[in-house]
């Protein structure tokens, strides 16, 4: 009882403690952060309401004027990036992929740092054996390649859409529980958490109120390459054919593009959902640096004061 | 002067391994040990406040983190309130983390940077169930001097001074009432106009709240003005313990009589004589039982191979005053044959 | 040959910041002679490290003299290229002992190695010939001649600050700029380093400046002083003078808030407030704002440095403050600055 619900409880006040920092804010000055993150909302909307607007739904067949199927159109003003092999509408198809991709990010940036942080926090602040086994399961996956893993873990579960994200998010966690344990050990020497155990606080309770607050500016950086990794790694695992080719993803439309062997012919089809990933990517690389730079600066905002020592 | 003891220590040792390296257990060599604490008895009533000086390496830091309860002691005991700490039970340790407070030596580090004031203060009431946290914040605020509490509530450590964050350290000590404060430093870090105000403070608290103090420093001219007794500490072992105002007009034992002589004064008339004492304290590892300031010493006889005894060296119509020091005590003859052959026989 | 070694005229220095420029220095002045220990006093953030550092030419990459002069031998410093500071004077005219002397030197190089290689860079000796005169060096601080061929880590940490004080006079310096040089010391350390630095003063012309808060420190090793309050001298004198016959409120409150473990039982002043935060321009008293004896006056312009007549070593005196009269009188006749106001 007592100790985990009153973490539970003090999580949450931490979580809005947090976001009332002004490191977030600050990281927002920055040019670069700003289009970053205008861009990113753009993406939200379109993932909640892209189907909505999309000219076309995504399976549309598009007629030609003869009646039969509007195979590689070409860019016209009904169709700005023309039509698929398939008489499908690209843009209506970009669109509604923001969707899949925003999910893939979110889900797999989550999971990645969900595991990744919890691994390094308990490790590094508990030590000891417990430290030694989670590393030692840590250097595991790092050992172990991730597209290979992808193919072999995907016949025995099945392929899927959130198989794909799944099999990511078992895998990508290694780099962040092994920087957030590092940042525990550092946060573990200072005196304020010398302090709370002085003040009878146990581990737990600990861990959460005072630890993980501190390595939260790392996190977040962590869930922004998490999620950018995640993005590209399941748009490959959709091209190769693993993910579920029903889900409109970019991915799945660069290999559609592949498959119909035009894709030099039909340059806005191939070529508009990789430019669309790689923006994704830049975007939230770009936001999790702005973030760091920012969150590097420290508890002393009087760097002033050491200038005029 | 028989009165109970708050707070004490009986023999109290803290030994480290310094691990097994791979020559140790090759040549089945036995460890050695950090000797960091060895055989200290320490001992605080209530209202009472004690300084504990030493220079870096004298173990009074690790003697802070074992009284916290950081650490299991190697030997010897911790009694609080009559209570072995090894016999302690669960509620015994809920207790004496609510009576025994801390305060930290750097300010800036002393509390969480996420947390806002009001929240660092009505920590240690959370964790100890203690009713009546906003009127106890705001009463606490005012006692060390930060006035409106209102202005401080609210923000966050990086926003305050080192003098405003030390005293929100000793407010946070003093929210649970405690029975003993333990101070690691606590002025060290700061400029000396402050520190000048947070030691009255101290003093000041120390009065009104009657709790009992444990000062930890390396500056005997702040312990001096908030302690009664001293304690000199070197290299792991209490030296000499003895009233403030004695300790400094007549100091015994010849390690503080070298280290008050070593404090320099605020006059530039001061004709006092710069050391004469070499080197400095040897690492804390693989000491032996005998004397551990000997090959400093001054005065240093072959009976020093032998652990001195703490006695009691005090001068007549004077207070209590204890030094370990052979230089204080009779010895048998025998004693003093043991000394000169552990010399002869190549002791160290 | 009365000429000073060193002296500050009038110098400003100033940081750019993010929130605009700071003043890290206001109009300091003061004068160092050959053969004399200054001490440089103040709290942190005063501005004393600062002013050390423009000598050197060290400031930090957003710092800059916007006004004054340096002199050194007559010859203006302050704007001098690095070239010229390392031919001319770095080493073999002023060396430095910086603050965290831990980190000066290369534990990846004998000590004697780093003497050669800095006796090579500055002067024209040969190897041998610095080897000479550092292994002289080495026993005036009182450290085994053969021990120059050890590393940095295998000194213990006094015995480190004595070689690091070693290579700063092997090369005959006129002046050496010590920054907070035994502040990370034990006491007794302290009392070792500055037994040496006593016997240095007694057999050789070198001039030091001791930048530290420690007033007590300076009080026993220096001759003069300047104490510094948030950018601006306050007041400097001889040592005694200042203890004698302090003019400045700062010099007054500074020295009786710092315990003396003498008088166990005196009471500590406590000062008021904290030095402000200095923006662009600095014309008022930066010690106004907790300052017992302040009047209004004191914010409408930064208070000159006056020359104060009555010195008994015949050291210039100045402080710094339009109130010394009142300052005098209310300290010398024991009655509060408000009674003095009310001339009670």
């Amino acid at each position: 009882m007592g100790v985990a619900s009153r973490s539970v409880r003090t999580g949450k006040e931490t979580i809005s403690n947090y976001w009332q920092d002004s490191d977030f804010r600050k990281a927002l000055r920055e040019r670069s952060t700003q289009i970053a993150v205008l861009f990113l909302l753009l993406l939200l909307f379109l993932a909640v309401f892209g189907p909505t607007i999309a000219p076309y739904e995504h399976d549309t067949r598009i007629r030609a004027d003869d009646g039969g199927l509007l195979r590689l159109g070409e860019p016209s003003l009904d169709h700005p990036l023309g039509t698929t092999e398939s008489g499908y509408d690209v843009l209506s198809r970009l669109i509604v992929g923001v969707r899949p991709t925003v999910i893939t990010g979110l889900l797999g940036g989550g999971m990645i740092i969900t595991i990744g942080s919890s691994v390094g926090l308990i490790s590094g602040y508990v030590g000891g054996r417990v430290d030694d086994g989670l590393m030692r399961m840590t250097d595991l996956v790092f050992a172990v390649p991730l597209i290979p893993f992808a193919l072999v873990l995907v016949s025995v579960i099945g392929m899927g859409f959130y198989q794909s994200i799944f099999v990511i998010g078992l895998v990508l966690w290694r780099g962040t529980a092994r920087v957030i344990r590092s940042q525990t050990l550092q946060v573990r020497e200072r005196p304020f958490i010398l302090s709370a155990k002085a003040a009878g606080a146990g581990t737990p309770y600990i861990i959460i109120k005072h630890v993980l607050p501190n390595v939260l500016p790392m996190a977040f950086l962590f869930f922004a390459l998490g999620a950018g990794y995640t993005i590209i790694l399941q748009a490959g695992l959709a091209f190769l054919g693993v993910s579920d080719p029903t889900v409109p993803s970019w991915g799945i439309m660069i290999r559609n593009a592949y498959d119909s062997g035009r894709m030099l012919s039909s340059l806005p089809w191939a070529v508009a959902p990789g430019l669309m990933i790689s923006f994704t990517v830049l975007s939230v690389f770009t936001l999790g640096r702005g973030y760091e730079e920012v969150a590097g600066e420290g508890d002393d905002g009087d760097a002033t004061a050491y200038a005029a020592a | 002067m028989t009165s109970e003891a708050l707070l004490e220590t009986q023999g109290l040792k803290k030994y480290f391994n310094s691990g097994k390296s791979l020559k140790n257990w090759l040549l089945r060599e036995e460890e050695e040990s950090v000797q960091a604490v060895d055989d200290v008895n320490l001992r605080v009533e209530p209202g009472e406040s004690i300084g504990v000086i030493g220079e870096s390496g004298c173990g009074k830091t690790t003697l802070l983190r074992t009284l916290m309860g950081l650490y299991d002691p190697t030997e010897g005991d911790i009694v609080y309130d009559g209570k072995k700490m090894s016999d302690f039970t669960k509620s015994d340790w809920k207790a004496y983390r609510r009576n025994i407070q801390i305060i930290f030596q750097d300010p800036f580090n002393a509390a969480n940077p996420k947390m806002k004031v009001k929240a660092y203060l009505k920590e240690p009431l959370n964790l100890h169930g203690i009713p009546n946290k906003e009127e106890k914040i705001r009463e606490t605020l005012k006692q060390v001097e930060l006035r409106p509490p209102d202005r401080y509530l609210n923000r966050y450590p990086g926003e305050l001074s080192g003098g405003e964050l030390q005293r929100i350290g000793i407010a946070r000590a003093l929210v649970t009432d405690p029975d003993v404060i333990l101070a690691d430093e606590p002025v060290s870090m700061l400029d000396v106009s402050t520190q000048a105000a947070v030691l009255k403070l101290l003093s000041r608290i120390q009065d009104e709240y009657d709790v009992s103090m444990i000062y930890i420093s390396h500056d005997l001219s702040t312990v001096s003005y908030v302690c009664d007794t001293i304690n000199v500490m070197y290299l792991g072992r209490i030296v000499e313990e003895a009233e403030t105002k004695t300790l400094l007009d007549s100091p015994k034992h010849p390690y503080s009589q070298a280290l008050i002589n070593a404090i320099p004064r605020p006059n530039p008339y001061s004709d006092r004589e710069r050391t004469q004492m070499e080197g400095s304290p040897r690492d804390p590892v693989g000491l032996d039982t005998g004397c551990r300031f000997r090959d400093r010493c001054p005065e240093r006889m072959p009976i020093c191979e032998q652990k001195p005894k703490f006695v009691d060296a005090s001068d007549p119509d004077a207070q209590e005053h204890g030094v370990a020091c052979h230089l204080y005590y009779e010895h048998e003859e025998a004693e003093q044959a043991m000394g000169d052959q552990q010399i002869i026989g190549g002791g160290n | 040959m009365n000429e000073p070694l060193l002296e500050f005229d009038d110098l400003t220095i100033e940081y750019e910041t993010r929130n605009g420029a700071i003043t890290a220095v206001s109009d300091a002045s003061f004068a160092i002679h050959r053969g004399e220990y200054f001490g440089l006093a103040g709290e942190s953030g005063c501005g004393k490290s600062t002013a050390a550092k423009s000598l050197l030419n060290i400031l930090d990459d957003n710092g800059q003299i916007s006004s004054g002069a340096i002199r050194y031998k007559g010859e203006e410093l302050q704007n001098k290229s690095e070239k010229y500071m390392t031919e001319h004077i770095y080493w073999n005219e002023v060396s430095y002992i910086p603050q965290s002397s831990m980190d000066s030197l290369d534990p990846l190089k004998k000590i004697s190695r780093q003497a050669v290689e800095i006796a090579q860079t500055h002067t024209d000796m040969t190897k041998q010939e610095s080897l000479e005169k550092f292994k002289e060096m080495f026993e005036i601080v009182g450290i085994q001649e053969n021990r120059i061929d050890d590393y940095p880590h295998e000194f213990s940490g006094g015995m480190q600050q004595r070689a690091i004080i070693a290579l700063a006079l092997f090369l005959e310096p006129s002046l050496i700029v010590a920054d907070e040089p035994t502040t990370a010391l034990d006491v007794i350390m302290q009392d070792q380093i500055f037994k040496y630095l006593d016997r240095i003063k007694e057999t050789t012309d070198v001039s030091m400046i001791l930048i530290t808060h420690d007033i007590s420190v300076i009080f026993e090793s220096c001759d003069s002083l300047a104490i510094m309050h948030s950018g601006q001298i306050a007041e400097t004198a001889s040592c005694r003078d200042l203890f004698d016959t302090p003019r400045h409120p700062y010099s007054i409150l500074l020295q009786q808030a710092f315990p003396d473990v003498d008088h166990p039982d005196r009471e500590l002043q406590t000062i008021d407030g904290y030095p402000p935060q200095l923006g662009e321009d600095v014309d008022f008293c930066t010690f106004a704002d907790r300052c017992p004896w302040a009047v209004s006056e004191c914010r409408d312009a930064a208070p000159p440095l006056e020359r104060i007549e009555d010195s008994e070593t015949g050291r210039d005196h100045y402080a710094a403050c339009i109130r010394t009269e009142e300052v005098r009188r209310s300290y010398e006749g024991d009655a509060t600055p408000a009674e003095v106001d009310n001339d009670i």
